[in-house]
């Protein structure tokens, strides 16, 4: 049957309908629940705000650090704490007077003054999903938590901006989607592109029907495209609403991703330097060896990747850097399997888009769903905690060497100066030219804003 | 009351005299046709031969014609072979297999879960709607392991706002959603408390592990928006409330024991025990008064009709209150009526719909505006389903000796069978269309350069459409081939002028001519729809 979404849509119905019907006093009635009708309808306002401050050549890189980063183990330290909160690590200075991270992260420390540390984050869900579903969108989980019921951050980038360039996706998951980061009820306008293909994986690199199918040739699908094009001109008036013409309009897009050179060259990863590809690092998968422990594949190269797609245009990449869920023998997975790639590939992320100037136009946001317990466990780990828990953001207006908020003495709960994922959020937002005020009607047929709350963390600029 | 307001208002309008021996397929015509003349507007004419014969395979059978069936049906001279060709669809497997992928999409979407098996077992049997509505909120007897219809209430147990407004929804048409916050600000039918009335009928069934079992006690909670706070009674969409025994809450000990025996009932992997008063079951039950019924009969027609016809006669399906306006009235209250009277036969009901003359209309609209869709004065273009839109790429590639008519039946009705389930296989890669038809990029990327499609369905050889053309007599005669296994028509000569010059400049290099023109045939947009 044709469209089962429809099956819900209250809202969405009087919207467009009867307000037509009956004019102002329906107007008038969602004003009365707080609705403005403005908000609702698409607006050219955004656009023209964009133009005042030009954001479009801004996007966004997502380190999404899967299974919830150590705060205090990397960038929180609490030296001055008993050991059973300090942990293992000891604490070193950085390129910037004042600030201190652990001593796994020499090299992080040497670029301390490109990025900057907030360490006052908090939310009140202490599960994977349903914490990468807050960070991701803003929103509380719905029932089954490994599904979005409200759009990730990089579909609504996508909905909201992804007409700017054709020739590349505007929103893609390096490898696959993740919990949370997935489009809801935006459509396919908002669903990632998934590379499929893993750049750790071993063997050259490939991702399925964007480089050319063997046997074809660029000139090929072209003379195939204008015969398309032809024969669908044909059809045109068979056309009501427009939906062959949204067809035509996906298969241009489709030929325009694969006959862009942009685009391919974007996900050549192999034509990329040795010695950069040296830089992110080529650490291979670690496995912990202990079903009770989690390992990390060998994700340095995808950072690298994603370097690559910004380049090339999309607006937000999200890179899945699992799994730091480290519950059992903790310190020892960060020692040998997490912080030193960490490191390597998030150091040479920062200085290969400074040296090569995008970092004005990049926001590097790495973070994940929470952090860990402050008090190390019996196993000498940590476990799930979103009380407080840190993220670092470099690129945009964000200045480098900057702490935003401080936690306690046990890095337990915020200081001062509490930040929420949905201030993450809409730094994100705002370094795009996001409206953060649009609502999207939701599978209801309830009108749901971007963000439910949140505020750019302005103290970074 | 407000039911009552919106039922003298249907009566007012029905002014037209409908004979109800009349066949369903004449009183859509009627009545449609009688708006048409009222607001001036001339129908579009009727469609070809060959593309009614698509547009009613696809929907009864989700495939499109062979080669040899189109021509076959384009040569027919037997003046009722519209009616030969919907019974013959009708009565074959294909019928229910198609029907029940239909009604599993349109029930189970947004959960993880299928009743494929049982959908077809039902669509085989020629069960009416009203008995699946009861299996599928009841369950049957004899399913231990909770793994048939009921399904539908398990798959969405986690989350009763859902499994209500579905429920809502998919059998009796309405969106009570928005009630449960404030009253309906629109809709004067809707208030919190029908949401919460229709609530409860689901509110006392709970999972236990793998099992959904139902407690005899439990009553629904809310507060209105000026704060107060109600119970809600067990209450139908229509304000008829239903007498039930006195709420008993058990205290604690026997709170204690019966959670003491549902963990052991868990550890068995064996489904809780039944209750005494099924909430329900009354949910069924409610359809023994006629309102109700009219209720349940109408939001099953206008589904059906928005499926052959584009849009719901109520549209949004998900509005069938007293503030919406049907596009023809009287035509859904005769059809739900007549529906009611064959005892909900879903069957009756899509044969009326396909073979009335407002289904065989072209869709093609020669002068503009196109005339307003809720007239039906033109065919409506619709996004094929992902299993359709597979089965189709698999037919049209198809080398059409395959299918010749002469094989016996039996061999001929496995193929088509085999076809379909490697069709699903390649429709996988597709959405499911939503209201705004979009493709996404990973679709669009799919059809531009996939390897798979040329693996699949493009190698030179004898199984594919690509391999005889390869040994027709000349580009002409390929041209025809090509565009009657795909397009199931004969080319236009525009087409064939455009296809004749593609293969005239690729010339010396037939292979892969032939390849480039067949991948741009089945990838253009006249094989996305249904037309």
């Amino acid at each position: 049957m044709n469209s089962p979404l429809s099956l819900a849509r209250t809202c969405r119905e009087f919207q467009s309908r009867n307000v037509a019907r009956r004019g102002f006093l329906q107007a008038g009635a969602i004003g009365s629940l707080g609705l403005s009708l403005a908000g609702l309808m698409r607006n050219d306002a955004l656009a023209a705000a964009n133009k005042a401050e030009d954001k479009r050549a801004n996007n966004v890189i997502l380190l999404w650090m899967r299974g919830g980063p150590s705060h205090i183990d990397m960038w929180d330290p609490k030296p001055d704490a008993p050991v059973e909160f300090r942990g293992e690590f000891g604490t070193a200075s950085t390129n910037v007077p004042g600030i201190q991270l652990t001593d796994m992260l020499p090299m992080s420390g040497k670029i301390q003054d490109k990025y900057s540390i907030v360490r006052s984050l908090n939310h009140h869900d202490a599960g994977h999903s349903t914490g990468d579903q807050i960070c991701f969108t803003g929103y509380n989980t719905g029932p089954s938590p490994d599904e979005n019921i409200h759009p990730s951050c990089g579909s609504i980038a996508a909905e909201q901006l992804g007409k700017l360039n054709p020739s590349v996706p505007p929103y893609v998951m390096i490898p696959r989607l993740l919990p949370g980061a997935g489009e809801a009820y935006l459509g396919s306008a908002g669903k990632a592109f998934e590379t499929g293909a893993d750049p750790a994986a071993s063997g050259p690199f490939k991702v399925p029907n964007f480089s050319l199918t063997e046997g074809l040739s660029l000139d090929r699908v072209g003379d195939r495209r204008q015969l398309l094009n032809g024969l669908d001109k044909l059809r045109k008036e068979v056309d009501q609403r427009g939906d062959m013409e949204a067809l035509d309009r996906f298969g241009k897009r489709a030929w325009e991703v694969i006959s862009s050179p942009e685009a391919r060259k974007a996900f050549d990863l192999d034509a990329e330097p040795a010695e950069i590809r040296e830089r992110y690092g080529f650490v291979p998968s670690f496995d912990p060896g202990d079903p009770r422990r989690c390992g990390a594949p060998a994700w340095s190269q995808r950072i690298l990747l994603s370097r690559r797609l910004i380049e090339a245009g999309v607006r937000l990449v999200t890179v899945d850097l699992r799994w730091w869920d480290t519950h059992v023998q903790g310190f020892d997975s960060l020692r040998r399997g997490f912080l030193p790639r960490w490191d390597q590939a998030y150091s040479a992320l920062i200085e290969d888009l400074d040296k090569r100037g995008l970092l004005a136009t990049t926001l590097v946001v790495a973070w994940g769903e929470f952090g860990r317990t402050p008090r190390v466990n019996n196993d000498a780990g940590r476990d799930h905690y979103p009380n407080v828990f840190s993220g670092i953001l470099a690129g945009g207006k964000v200045k480098g060497g900057r702490v935003v908020g401080s936690s306690d003495a046990h890095g337990a709960f915020p200081r001062d100066n509490p930040k929420t994922p949905q201030d993450v959020l809409a730094t994100i937002y705002d370094h795009l030219g996001v409206d953060i005020n649009k609502h999207y009607l939701n599978r209801a047929g309830r009108p749901i804003a971007v963000l439910p709350s949140g505020k750019p963390i302005s103290e970074l600029f | 009351m407000l039911r009552l307001r919106l039922f003298a208002a249907l009566c007012l309008v029905s002014g037209t005299v409908v004979f109800a021996d009349e066949p369903l397929e004449r009183r859509i015509d009627q009545a449609v046709d009688a708006r048409l003349t009222k607001e001036n507007v001339s129908a579009a004419p009727l469609a070809g031969d060959t593309a009614v014969l698509r547009r009613t395979m696809l929907d009864l059978v989700g495939r499109i014609p062979t080669a040899a069936e189109a021509k076959a049906y384009a040569e027919d001279p037997n003046p009722d072979k519209r009616v030969a060709l919907v019974d013959k669809l009708i009565d074959s497997p294909a019928f229910a297999r198609h029907q029940a992928a239909e009604f599993n999409t349109l029930l189970m979407y947004g959960t993880n879960s299928d009743l494929k098996d049982y959908l077809l077992k039902s669509f085989q049997n020629k069960v009416s709607w009203k008995q699946m509505f009861r299996e599928l909120i009841v369950g049957v007897e004899g399913d231990a392991e909770q793994k048939g219809p009921i399904r539908f209430v398990r798959s969405r147990i986690n989350d009763v706002d859902k499994l209500t407004n579905d429920a809502a929804v998919l059998f009796f048409g309405v969106n009570v959603s928005c009630a449960r916050c404030h009253d309906h600000p629109l809709v004067p039918d809707w208030k919190q408390d029908h949401y919460f009335g229709m609530k409860s009928f689901f509110s006392r069934t709970f999972s236990n592990d793998n099992f959904i079992g139902e407690k005899d006690y439990g009553l629904v909670d809310f507060k209105t928006v000026a704060g107060e706070s109600r119970t809600a009674k067990l209450m139908f969409l229509t304000g008829k409330t239903i007498d039930e025994p006195e709420n008993k809450e058990p205290d604690d000990a026997a709170k204690k024991e019966e959670k003491k025996k549902l963990e052991e009932q868990k550890k068995n992997k064996q489904p809780p025990d039944a209750p005494t008063f099924s909430r329900r079951a009354q949910l069924i039950e409610t359809l023994a008064s006629e309102d109700a019924a009219l209720m349940f009969a109408k939001a099953a027609v206008n589904l059906q009709w928005r499926r052959f016809y584009g849009r719901g006669i109520v549209h949004p399906v998900d509005q069938m209150h007293s503030a919406s306006t049907p596009s023809h009235p009287e035509l859904l209250d005769a059809l739900a009526k007549d529906f009611i009277a064959s005892d909900y036969d879903l069957r009756r009901l899509i044969r009326g719909l396909v073979l009335s003359q407002t289904y065989a209309r072209s869709s093609r609209w020669e002068s503009s505006p196109p005339p307003n869709e809720e007239l039906f004065a033109v065919a409506a273009v619709r996004p094929l389903t992902p299993a359709q839109y597979g089965t189709l790429l698999k037919f049209a590639a198809a080398n059409p000796d395959d299918w010749k008519p002469d094989q016996p039946a039996e061999q001929f009705a496995k193929k088509v069978e085999q076809m379909e389930s490697a069709g699903r296989g390649f429709g996988d890669k597709f959405e499911q269309p939503g209201d705004d038809f979009q493709v996404s990029v990973d679709e669009a990327l799919f059809f531009s350069n996939s390897e798979r499609i040329l693996k699949e369905l493009l190698p030179v050889n004898d199984g594919t459409l690509v391999g005889k053309l390869k040994k027709a007599e000349n580009a002409d005669a390929a041209i025809e081939l090509a565009t009657w296994n795909v397009f199931n028509r004969p080319p236009e000569d525009e087409e064939r002028r455009m296809l004749a010059e593609f293969l005239h400049r690729r010339e010396g290099r037939s292979d892969e001519a032939y390849q480039q023109m067949v991948w741009a045939l089945v990838t253009s947009g006249e094989c996305r729809f249904n037309h």
